[in-house]
């Protein structure tokens, strides 16, 4: 949906102009979800009105209600997510229901990142796939209303307590030249999200059956200390939320700038170097990279 | 239409391994990679909707601006494209 009919320039000013719009994870609407009990029985009186009026009801749709908020339509995203699908259902029920056009009700925004807590180390992971163009790679799809999910970029908000990001500091004494291993639980929190877009994001199915990550110090003065990373990881990794063979290999590299006198981080970039997701007889390029915020 | 879609891409990765030899991975090429990586204007189309702050605060407005709802249910995360 997010690579096909949501990026579709009609679909946005029709959604804008005539819609009140708003997604939902079904995660959170589960036994134990973080929807709240009263959000929770929304969506069940909804899906109740689909079964009643023998309209399409699952987990994976678009839905229209009407301003008092009963339903009156429905669609699987496997047509949804195609524009011109999209755009005859939602001009079906502005006809319908007879709405006047006006200004977008919820202001358009680009979504914030999160805040950090204090003594934390925010840090940014973007995973993609790639597509080789002469000696370098370059992004896939950019085109729009591609509408191959797999185009779009996967991100990660990943938050390092002080404890944690501590660890990327190098040892007190460390001159240029001299290398270490950075701690293996830190190397796996990292790691673990090196991972291109699937449809399993449950970080518990990854295996890190390899990881290393050594830093070494390349230059230093008297209030910095910029670091080198080195490493590489093989991760096994199913596509779906069931076990298959594919997997991870990745080399990486990355450098941190630090105070180590204050104890602080000034930046933290890492990227891959070469990565493939594997298995299934494919090996798939794809690239990831980490920034620390701000 | 996903499986042809990784076999494309597995043809195009063939020959990941000589791709950028030769270039020195110093911090401007790492921060070029980071750059170059971030989401496209074009990937971010779809925040050009203004979406509401849950299924109850939409049904407010929708009922406020006798205006339909358009709901999307989906698994994972959209928002970030872990879905």
């Amino acid at each position: 949906m997010r690579a096909g009919s949501l990026s579709d320039s009609r679909v946005i000013s029709l959604l804008n102009r005539y819609f009140i719009s708003v997604y939902l994870s079904n995660e959170d609407y589960r036994d134990g979800g973080a929807a709240t009990p009263e959000e929770k029985a929304e969506l069940r009186r909804i899906f109740g009105e689909g079964y009643a009026a023998h309209l399409s009801v699952g987990t994976v749709h678009v839905y229209v209600l009407k301003p008092d908020g009963r339903l009156i339509d429905s669609m699987h995203v496997a047509q949804a997510w195609k524009p011109e699908t999209l755009i005859a259902m939602l001009d079906r029920s502005v006809q319908r229901l007879h709405t006047s056009p006006g200004e977008p009700v919820v202001k358009p925004s680009p979504l914030p990142a999160p805040c950090p807590l204090p003594n934390t180390l925010l840090v940014h992971l973007v995973a993609r796939y790639l597509e080789r163009r002469g000696d370098d790679f370059v992004l896939t799809g950019q085109t729009e209303g591609s509408g191959d999910w797999n185009n779009l970029p996967a991100e990660d908000w990943i938050t390092l307590s002080r404890a944690e990001w501590s660890r990327l500091l190098p040892p007190p004494g460390t001159r240029v030249g001299q290398s270490w291993e950075i701690d293996r639980q830190l190397t796996s929190t990292l790691l673990t999200h090196f991972y291109p877009p699937t449809e399993n994001w449950d970080l518990a199915t990854n295996r890190l059956d390899e990881q290393s990550l050594t830093a070494t110090v390349v230059s230093a003065d008297p209030g910095s200390v910029r670091t080198r990373l080195t490493g590489h990881l093989k991760m096994k990794h199913p596509f779906y939320h069931k076990d298959d063979d594919r997997y991870v290999e990745a080399s990486v590299v990355g450098y941190i700038d630090a105070e180590p006198a204050r104890r602080r981080i000034r930046s933290f970039t890492m990227v891959t170097d070469q990565a493939e997701y594997r298995g299934n007889g494919a090996d798939l390029p794809f690239g990831v990279a980490v920034r620390s915020l701000p | 239409m996903q499986q042809r879609y990784l076999t494309g891409l597995a043809l195009l990765g063939g020959v990941l391994s000589v791709a950028g030899a030769g270039v020195t991975r110093d911090l401007p090429w790492v921060r070029q990679r980071v750059q170059q990586w971030q989401p496209t204007a074009r990937e971010r189309r779809w925040e050009d909707i203004g979406w509401a702050q849950g299924l109850r605060e939409a049904l407010r407005l929708a009922s406020r601006h006798q205006r339909p709802v358009f709901l999307f249910t989906h698994d994972g995360h959209l928002n970030v494209g872990r879905c």
